[in-house]
């Protein structure tokens, strides 16, 4: 070995030595400052095609989110399931989305809960495991595949440790299929998957378009049958730079969730009209109906269900360890604008 | 680092033997150097280049000028790997991929190697279907999967079906070229000394077309690979199995970059492998027998 390669070798491992010991304090941001007191000029914001996303598509729709947001353009995004939109989030094309509860815990611990914040719930219940109707218990379900829509959403989590509660071993006792939602209602009807954990309206479809019959509802395994579905998820720079921002969205929240609340009749046809344009699909109007007699709408996050979920989040395999939920629900500016609007505050933890 | 060249002694005036003498002058002296310095000369610099771009992207990430879900450190992309390799799921991973790389390879040959022949040969079929085996060249297959899964579902018959359409074209094109390039007079003389058509191609076409074809085996087998990760990115059922193509979209669906890293450097470590445990020595082997490389 020459002489420069080795002091070559040399080099390279000192600034390998130098590079290893510390990482550098990352630094403030100065280029995402308030622009006009916390008001954005875009909010990028995104949500399903799913009944669970009423709030979203009304909010959206009705124009109740552009009318809080003043001179902030609204630009919206659709997607299948969590994973997407989180990973859209991480890439900055994205300042918020409503997004199930697996997902948005998951984002928290990836980026060593750095990157998001839950500002408010929108959706309770609303996810059930529908079956081919001759399978009548979990025992029957050996052998089975079973659909969900993606790895690590919200239901693919729930059905993994309801699973496991049954001593049903993934991968030899039953198969898991992550479909897009529409797909799991062509392979069911062709037979290629007997069961499928889905949020609403796709249970309701499978049981009322393609005669399944349901063997669980999500709430049946919840104290008080309450757990979020839907919560309302912002980037953690955008509420920091934002924050005037953040809060007209949340009140066009409150508004769209009081609409579903107060006139379910014209909150059904809204979304229906939204879910087609969005997809091109109009549901008919008893799989509408069934869908939205399966959850209920608030803008309570339900705090104290989410150490439970991080913990199903293990169980089920989609995080390694327990994830430290600390700064991950950020109420204020909701229970600020409920207390505008005359309304009882939520529960921060 | 030259040896002395070899002294010749001619040792009297015997004319053969000061020929032979002769000759020995005019071969090329053939250096040897030790085992252990050879293996270095070879492993040093790829090492090197490795160690350069860990440091660079250690002090990339030192800077956090991006946020760790974005660029991990090199050391947690290294745990994410150590896990598969210690719950020993690294293999399975891999075997799957790589087992339907080499079976879909090998079917790819078995079909344009005669298809090849054929085109290169046969005026009709040139002109029939010559253009469309370019143009099926330079379609990426990727834009096969939607069709593939529709017509086989999430099935393996939707991998093979992409990964031979990628993989075909390119094979059969090298041979195509490979026999173009072939010079006529070697054709002459397998007439002149009575080969028939089938002696012929595989006597004299073949062998002597063997560099190109091996370099359209060689990007063959790139597109099997790269065509196989598209579909198993795309096609994911548990069906199919955790390929790398699956493993890397697991990453990507729970968000966790290192595993998404972690895949991409699992992918590559199997193509510079299947590269340099296949390819090149085989590269070297038609090589040398050409007298095109030295001997090692």
């Amino acid at each position: 070995m020459s002489r420069r390669t080795r002091s070559l070798i040399v080099a390279l491992t000192a600034a390998l030595a130098l590079a290893g010991c510390s990482r550098a304090e990352p630094a403030p941001d100065t280029a995402a400052a308030p622009a006009a007191g916390g008001t954005a000029a875009e909010l990028r914001l995104g949500y399903f095609p799913n009944v669970t996303h009423a709030a979203a598509i009304i909010g959206d729709t009705e124009g109740l989110f552009t009318q809080e947001l003043g001179d902030t353009t609204l630009t919206v995004q659709n997607f299948n399931a969590g994973g997407e939109a989180v990973n859209a989030l991480f890439g900055g094309s994205l300042d918020a989305t409503y997004i199930g509860s697996g997902p948005a815990i998951n984002a928290f611990a990836q980026s060593d809960g750095a990157a998001v914040r839950l500002v408010a719930g929108a959706t309770d219940g609303g996810a059930q495991l529908v079956v081919r109707p001759d399978i009548t218990s979990p025992e029957q379900l050996r052998g089975t595949t079973i659909a969900t829509p993606q790895l690590g959403n919200t239901q693919d989590i729930a059905l993994k440790v309801w699973l496991d509660e049954q001593g049903l071993a993934v991968g030899t006792d039953v198969q898991i299929a992550n479909l897009e939602n529409p797909r799991t209602l062509d392979a069911f009807r062709a037979g290629e998957v007997q069961a499928a954990w889905l949020p609403e309206p796709w249970s309701s479809r499978l049981v009322l378009d393609a005669g399944a019959s349901v063997l669980l509802d999500e709430r049946e395994l919840w104290d008080g049958g309450n757990f979020p579905t839907t919560v309302l998820l912002v980037s953690t720079e955008f509420l920091q730079a934002y924050p005037d921002t953040v809060r007209a969205l949340i009140r066009g929240h409150i508004a769209a969730t009081e609409l579903a609340t107060t006139d379910p009749v014209r909150a059904r046809t809204i979304v229906n009209d939204g879910i087609e344009e969005i997809t091109g699909n109009r549901l008919t109007d008893p799989v509408i109906e069934r869908a939205f007699g399966e959850l209920s709408f608030s803008t309570d996050p339900l705090a104290a269900t989410f150490p439970q979920l991080a913990q199903d989040s293990v169980t089920a395999g989609i995080t390694d360890e327990l994830t430290d939920l600390t700064g991950f629900i950020d109420v204020g500016p909701l229970n600020a604008e409920l207390e505008a609007a005359g309304q009882p505050a939520v529960a921060a933890s | 680092m030259a040896a002395p060249p070899e002294t010749v002694r001619v040792v009297d005036r015997d004319a053969a033997a000061a020929v032979a003498g002769l000759d020995a002058l005019d071969t090329p002296t053939v250096t040897r150097t030790p085992l252990w310095r050879r293996a270095l000369g070879a492993t040093v610099p790829p090492v090197l280049t490795l160690v350069v771009v860990i440091v660079a992207w250690q002090a990339l990430w030192a800077s956090a000028l991006f946020p760790e879900f974005k660029l991990p450190a090199p050391g947690t992309v290294a745990e994410q790997f150590g896990e598969i390799v210690v719950d020993g799921s690294i293999w399975s991973i891999t075997w799957t991929s790589v087992g339907r790389a080499v079976v879909g390879f090998l079917v790819a040959v078995a079909i344009a190697t005669p298809l090849g022949l054929l085109v290169a040969k046969v005026a009709f079929v040139r002109t029939a279907i010559g253009p469309l085996l370019s143009g099926m060249q330079s379609l990426p297959s990727v834009a096969w999967v939607p069709a593939a899964v529709l017509w086989f579902g999430l099935t393996d018959a939707t991998i093979y079906f992409v990964v031979l359409l990628g993989s075909v074209p390119s094979i059969a094109n090298g041979l195509v070229s490979g026999i173009d390039q072939v010079p006529p007079i070697l054709g002459r003389v397998g007439d002149v000394m009575g080969a028939g058509r089938l002696a012929s191609a595989r006597l004299i076409l073949l062998p002597a077309a063997l560099p190109g074809y091996l370099a359209g085996c060689k990007q063959g087998w790139a597109f099997a690979w790269r065509s196989l990760m598209a579909a198993e990115i795309i096609a994911t059922s548990p069906q199919l199995g955790v390929g790398l193509g699956a493993y890397l979209k697991q990453g990507s669906d729970v968000n966790n970059i290192a595993g998404v890293i972690s895949a991409i450097v699992l992918i590559l470590i199997v193509g510079v492998g299947i590269e340099l445990l296949v390819f090149k020595p085989l590269e070297r082997r038609v090589l040398q027998t050409r007298g095109l490389a030295a001997p090692v």
